[in-house]
């Protein structure tokens, strides 16, 4: 797969505020990256970065191959976080004007507004001031206006504020479309569970540095801490016997039809070496490792970032 | 299309095409034109008449008729009734409460004050316009001099007018031989172009600003600049709303224009037909009448001056000076927009920014009567106040071609560096939220790298 973006080294700052340390990382083309990080992190900086409304003070940014340059804004497409549309303009006119600012013609931004006007089935809009729709009418109105000139880079900063369930599903929906069809998407978000649907790779910064980064299931394996999941019936001191230094006994949950306890196995051991242990002395219902979910991983690594900074 | 046209061409038609635009473009001349004909409607209609009582308990201005007993002015010129004002006369005192009660509107009471200053009470129930005090003023100052002149100093009045002189100056500039100035009445035409520019560069920068703000906290700036460079956006912006001012500006030279002149031949066809009623027949003439008064008006001494006037160089210059100015102050106006999070926060940046304005505004306002003062001078040239004090400076003949031109290139130049200076701030201003600015802030902005 090729690379559609690489940022090698970037740094920014503000005055005496870093926004960014030397921050690398590679997009693949036709993938979803989740762009992770607590608030104030960096990621609007490295975003404007990539949009060129800002410069970095140092590091390069390729698209596709070629240093960023004017032109690569009509292949890019960006919903910001902080987003809207002006509220007296006619939401038809609108979406035209924007479109023509991303170089499509008059002609070609009216056929493909249409298509998708007639897709979202909002084309009553059309002559509506944005005042008069609500947020999240507003919202999609928004969306249409990022995809509208097609672009090959889709920058999304928390797409799917501001819309209910629905809607969100429908937004979500149109992300995967457009993925395959060959659209790269680069997910900004705090709503984790969206990014272990969509996502194919991650990046976290927090404080200006990459602290993470890899493809999903990869990091979701660096954070494993060999943690089981073993549901038994019999005691849980028929249980404690067996828990020496190869197995340790972190939960165990008492319950009428079955107790459920977590394990942690020491390095060299694993789970068929637990469960030949448990067997003889207990009946096994059911065992699991515990994978680390993304909300579990952004917690850990930021706090641990933020140890080793204090 | 270039993008810049793009945001030119939105900003400017989002605007022209709002009501308010059209109301106040058709509006903003005939009510201008209906304010000024209707001054003079109702001063040619007045026509109540006020009775004054003048009070002479010092028999000095009046005379008694030994058999009936009536007081009538002694000096029988002064005090002729007129269509506004008829006299009644007392030697006797009449008490306030007297006058409240009588069918008098006015009382003048003439005592050792009135004849040995001049100073006079009158009293009132419907206090008398400018016309009537005039009236009132002159024939009493006239009596009193007679008085003084005869009874006095026991001179022939007869003569005594004739050792009186009064001068009028005419002013005429050495340069310019052959015809009278009019400086300070020219000056007081620069003064209305200059008020018209404050006016324009106020209205149409609050705009910039506005519009600016608007952008900011809508947050649409971040989808736009991802677009387009915000300077870009900054100069389409100004731009945009420039040519607005421009169009506003044209639409009511023309409306004015047309206004105007039918309602000069309105007048005309009312003065023409010497009484108040119009004969359908009179309306034919119409055009003729207009054609004969302009005829008058421009021989008539008092106001040939209004024809002297270079009118097309005038219009050129304010063209200029408030596309010049309109571009230094929009950008800063635009640069205050950039730096704060909703209208309620400029006030700070706002009262620097239209000091120097303001105070163009009140240096030109000073030189109708002095134009040729060293800061009328100074102020015409110097960028930030010569776009509406030069709008008076060049009504006067004595300023030279060379200082309009000096004006003018000192003005280009703030301007490109005034515009340069604002696209910084506003680049940086746009995607801050939230943060205060303050002059600190603002000067490190300038200094950043984008």
């Amino acid at each position: 797969m090729s690379e559609i973006l690489k940022i090698q080294g970037v740094s920014k700052s503000y005055g005496k505020h870093k926004a960014l340390s030397s921050v690398s990382l590679t997009v693949k083309s036709g993938s979803v990256y989740g762009l992770l990080g607590p608030n104030g992190a960096g990621k609007t900086s490295l975003i404007r970065i990539i949009n060129q409304i800002t410069a970095p003070d140092e590091g390069s940014v390729l698209f596709k191959g070629e240093s960023l340059r004017p032109e690569h804004i009509e292949h890019i497409g960006y919903l910001p976080e902080e987003r809207g549309l002006y509220k007296k303009m006619k939401v038809g006119e609108q979406c035209i004007y924007l479109a023509q600012l991303k170089g499509l013609s008059k002609q070609e931004a009216v056929k493909r507004l249409t298509y998708w006007f007639e897709r979202f089935d909002i084309m009553a809009w059309w002559n509506k001031t944005i005042e008069d729709l609500s947020k999240g009418m507003a919202q999609k109105v928004q969306f249409i206006t990022t995809i509208l000139h097609e672009p090959e880079l889709l920058i999304l900063d928390e797409p799917f504020s501001g819309f209910d369930p629905i809607n969100a599903k429908l937004i979500q929906e149109e992300m995967l479309r457009l993925k395959s069809k060959g659209a790269t998407i680069i997910l900004s978000t705090h709503d984790m569970g969206s990014v272990e649907e969509l996502c194919d790779d991650i990046g976290l910064i927090d404080k200006s540095h990459l602290i993470i980064s890899g493809p999903v299931a990869e990091v979701k394996a660096r954070f494993k801490e060999n943690l089981f999941e073993v549901a038994y019936k019999g005691t849980a001191m028929e249980l404690g016997i067996l828990m020496g230094h190869q197995f340790e006994l972190v939960q165990n949950d008492v319950a009428t039809e079955y107790n459920t306890a977590k394990i942690r196995i020491s390095p060299g051991h694993n789970l068929n070496h637990l469960l030949s242990a448990m067997m003889p002395q207990l009946e096994i219902v059911s065992a699991r490792e515990i994978i680390p979910n993304m909300n579990e991983i952004f917690i850990k690594a930021v706090t641990q970032n933020q140890l080793t900074h204090e | 299309m270039n993008k810049i046209l793009l945001i030119i061409k939105r900003e400017y038609l989002s605007r022209v095409k709002k009501k308010s635009f059209i109301i106040m473009t058709f509006l903003g001349p005939i009510l201008f034109a209906a304010l000024m004909f209707g001054a003079i409607a109702v001063t040619m209609n007045d026509n109540s008449v006020y009775q004054v009582l003048i009070v002479d308990p010092y028999e000095v201005i009046t005379q008694k008729d030994s058999t009936t007993g009536a007081v009538y002015p002694r000096f029988t010129n002064h005090f002729k009734d007129s269509e506004k004002v008829m006299y009644s006369f007392s030697r006797t005192a009449v008490p306030p409460e007297a006058f409240k009660e009588s069918q008098y509107e006015v009382m003048l009471e003439v005592d050792e004050a009135t004849i040995n200053d001049g100073k006079c009470n009158f009293f009132y129930k419907k206090f008398p316009g400018e016309f009537v005090q005039r009236k009132m003023g002159d024939d009493l100052e006239n009596s009193l001099e007679k008085h003084r002149v005869i009874d006095s100093l026991q001179l022939d009045y007869e003569k005594y007018k004739r050792a009186k002189v009064s001068v009028s100056f005419a002013d005429i500039n050495v340069d310019n031989l052959g015809q009278e100035d009019r400086t300070q009445e020219k000056a007081f035409i620069g003064f209305i172009f200059a008020i018209l520019i404050y006016m324009f560069i106020f209205m149409y920068g609050v705009q910039v600003m506005r519009g600016v703000i608007e952008e900011k906290t809508n947050r649409i700036v971040e989808v736009i600049v991802s677009s387009v460079k915000p300077f870009q956006l900054m100069m389409g912006k100004v731009i945009g709303i420039g040519l607005v001012g421009l169009t506003q500006f044209l639409m009511w030279v023309l409306l004015s224009f047309v206004v105007s002149s039918v309602g000069l031949s309105f007048f005309a066809s009312n003065i023409a037909s010497g009484a108040a009623v119009v004969e359908n027949a009179q309306v034919m003439q119409t055009g003729m009448d207009q054609a004969v008064m302009m005829n008058e008006l421009m021989n008539n001494q008092a106001i040939n001056w209004f024809f002297q006037i270079n009118w097309t160089l005038m219009i050129g210059l304010f063209l200029f000076y408030f596309i010049g100015g309109y571009f230094l102050y929009a950008s800063l106006f635009a640069a205050i927009g950039a730096a704060v999070d909703s209208e309620t926060d400029t006030q700070q940046f706002m009262a620097p920014v239209s000091l120097p304005l303001v105070f163009g505004y009140i240096i030109s306002a000073m030189m109708i009567d002095n134009p040729e003062s060293w800061a009328g001078n100074f102020f015409s040239v110097f960028p930030l106040t010569s776009p509406v004090v030069m709008m008076v400076k060049a009504t006067v003949s004595s300023t030279s071609v060379g200082m309009i031109v000096l004006s003018m290139v000192i003005l280009v130049i703030t301007f490109i560096a005034f515009i340069a200076l604002a696209g910084r701030i506003y680049r940086v201003g746009i995607l801050m939220y939230g943060k205060k600015a303050s002059y600190k802030e603002i000067w490190k902005w300038i200094k950043y790298n984008p």
